[in-house]
């Protein structure tokens, strides 16, 4: 048999031969999603923070009752806090936590014009102990001065006219150039902020992240206070355990007219957004595992059936001086050819709906070349295993079998 | 250049045991065209497949060529089968889904033949049974007596030494059985062995020596006998 007998067989039973090719092209596309999108969220767990997640604490709490002063409460919690032995720094942060937005998605702007589309970015306003509790390394700049702190109800519409600015975000705004003394516009109604700094990047936005912008980041030193959110961000010494969560707790609660929501170590924070990924993940992996069984049974299944009602060509070939060894062979080859087929097609619908998945499920996983030509190896390889079980019993045919009828 | 010694053949199923050959002792030279014969079901084609190395046996010894086979290989054995043997089997046992031209071509290609000489030699051969022009069919457009000359032509286009033929003219009428013995007879004039079971006693006359099988026992018989069986 050459090639061109087994490719004139395999139009002959294209029926079966069309099934073969559409599992193995389906297993194709389900296994090549499931390893871009686990080997994404595996990637992406890697990037590293640089964030001391368990010295700093994200504090989250609600003044239900409308009389209490905001402005006092939250000077008397900060000194509070900072009696707190193992407390080293804590602010109060009126916009986001770590890796927990609190308020709707901020962006940062290049330019006033409108049609500027901007960057998804992590935007923390802070009180004077801000930049410390987050504990940022100013690289270029200078740090902020006391007298820029804005602390202010929010209903008076007082804004700080400086920010510092994270290394990966001055790059995406400013590319080489320097962005020190730059103007930025930071959240829809574009308000001006001057460049003062920049600080070497940590990952601190929840929707930063979630849109990949890992070490997007601005630190405004403003404070607005009005509405029912009141949290704070502490950092702790090194080494501080669990109890301290309850302490903080303790402290927030001596004050009256307020509910502690949470406190958190970041570590926390940081587990919580990546669990929600994982679950896509490992729900793709377990449809993957499936997706492998089934079509390796269906595999077997079809290839018996085909090598089945070919038994006596089998036998003919044979008595016609074709070894066991060779008729291995030629099945093993048209099969191979088939799962070939199969695979650049699979291929082809795994891309299609890769893309799918990234931009209509957010999912993370872009395809990866390395990991494609592996998931195509491993279904072959699959293939040509469960193709050998039946194959194996055909070449076993014994010639004898087509030679006594007629 | 064959050689068999005590050879027994033993089938055994759930309910039965049948002896399709028991003790057969036989020799073939080079050359010759021997004529088997015996009722159905006496264990001819178990017979020949056994010498076309097909079947193995239980006991006794084959030496083919001097070279004992029960001591070869899957591998040595199908090679032994695809250079030195040709088959005309009793079914035709063509492959349906390939035209005639890949039919004969098969073996050829197992022989590591080159192209060139595979287009040569399958050209002849259809052109040798009479269906040069059909090369391109396929063996179910073809009638039971012309599928019969096509696998014919597959035994002869591997040039053979040794052609095995189980009823060549089973299927055949008289007229084309004729040719058929007409050209058997030339190839074995060339020079190729022939072994060839037929029920016709008229072509096993024909024959340069005459065997029987009658339940699974082969005797040489001679030319008077097979008078006498005819009449
Ligand atoms: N694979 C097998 N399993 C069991 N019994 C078998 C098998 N092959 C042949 N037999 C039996 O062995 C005996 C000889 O069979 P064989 O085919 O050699 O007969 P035959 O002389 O060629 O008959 P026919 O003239 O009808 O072709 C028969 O009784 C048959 O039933
Ligand atoms: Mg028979």
């Amino acid at each position: 048999m050459s090639l061109k007998h087994i490719l004139k067989i395999i139009i002959k039973h294209r029926n079966i031969s069309v099934m073969i090719l559409i599992q193995i092209a389906i297993a194709v596309t389900i296994v090549g999603n499931a390893s871009f999108i686990s080997y994404g969220t595996l990637k992406n767990w890697l990037i590293p923070s640089h964030l001391d997640e368990v010295e700093i604490l994200n504090v989250y709490t609600k003044v239900f009752d409308n009389q209490v002063d905001k402005s006092a409460l939250i000077q008397r919690d900060l000194t509070n806090l900072s009696a707190l032995g193992e407390v080293t720094h804590v602010t109060y942060a009126s916009n986001e936590l770590v890796l927990a937005t609190v308020t709707g998605s901020n962006l940062v702007y290049k330019t006033i014009d409108q049609e500027e589309a901007g960057f998804e970015n992590a935007q923390f306003d802070v009180t004077s102990q801000g930049v410390a509790t987050l504990s940022l390394a100013i690289t270029q700049g200078r740090n902020f001065y006391p007298n820029e702190f804005v602390f202010a109800e929010a209903s008076h519409n007082r804004y700080a006219s400086v920010v510092l600015i994270s290394e990966t975000l001055a790059k995406s705004l400013f590319g080489e150039q320097s962005a020190l003394g730059q103007t930025i516009y930071l959240q829809r109604a574009r308000r001006p902020y001057q460049v003062v700094g920049v600080y070497a990047d940590k990952m601190l936005g929840e929707g930063a992240v979630y849109e990949q912008q890992w070490y997007h980041s601005t630190i405004v030193p403003q404070a607005h206070f009005g509405n029912n959110n009141v949290n704070y961000l502490i950092r702790v010494k090194p080494g501080t355990h669990d109890g301290i969560l309850k302490d903080v707790e303790d402290v927030l609660y001596q004050q009256h007219g307020r509910i502690v929501e949470r406190v958190e170590f970041a570590a926390r924070a940081k587990k919580r957004l990546w669990d929600g990924r994982s679950t896509f993940a490992f729900i793709m992996i377990g449809i993957s595992v499936i997706a492998i069984t089934v079509t390796g049974f269906g595999i077997i299944g079809l290839v018996s059936f085909s090598v089945s009602i070919r038994q006596r060509d089998i036998g003919i070939l044979r008595a016609l001086g074709a070894s066991q060894h060779t008729v291995l062979k030629t099945l093993l080859l048209e099969n191979a050819l088939l799962a070939f087929v199969g695979i650049v097609l699979g291929s082809f619908t795994a891309l299609w709906l890769n893309n799918y998945f990234v931009t209509h499920l957010r999912a993370q996983g872009l395809v990866e070349p390395w990991l494609a030509v592996l998931v195509a190896l491993a279904v072959w390889l699959l293939s040509a295993a469960a193709v050998y079980i039946p194959v194996r019993k055909a070449a076993k045919i014994a010639p004898a079998r087509v030679t006594k009828t007629s | 250049m064959l050689r068999m010694k005590n050879i027994s053949k033993i089938y055994r199923t759930e309910l039965v045991e049948t002896h399709a050959l028991s003790d057969v002792n036989f020799m073939v030279e080079e050359g010759e065209f021997i004529a088997v014969t015996g009722p159905s079901g006496s264990g001819k084609t178990t017979f020949l497949n056994i010498t076309g190395l097909l079947e193995n046996f239980e006991q006794g010894t084959y030496e083919l060529d001097g070279e004992d086979v029960s001591t070869l290989d899957d591998k040595q054995l199908s090679r032994l089968r695809n250079e030195k043997i040709g088959f005309i089997f009793q079914g035709f046992n063509l492959i349906g889904d390939l035209n005639l031209y890949d039919n004969i071509e098969v073996p050829l290609i197992f022989r590591g033949l080159s192209a060139k000489a595979r287009k040569q030699r399958i050209e002849e051969s259809l052109e040798l049974v009479g269906l040069g022009g059909r090369a391109s069919h396929f063996p179910a457009q073809l009638s039971g007596g012309q599928q019969q000359r096509v696998a014919i032509a597959r035994a002869l286009a591997g040039k053979p030494r040794f052609l095995l033929a189980d009823e060549p003219t089973g299927n055949l009428d008289t007229l084309m059985a004729r040719q058929v013995m007409e050209l058997l007879e030339e190839i074995n004039r060339q020079g190729t062995t022939l072994l060839m079971v037929t029920h016709d006693h008229e072509l096993a006359q024909r024959a340069h020596r005459n065997i029987q099988i009658l339940d699974g026992q082969l005797r040489d018989i001679n030319k008077n006998e097979l008078v006498e069986l005819i009449s």
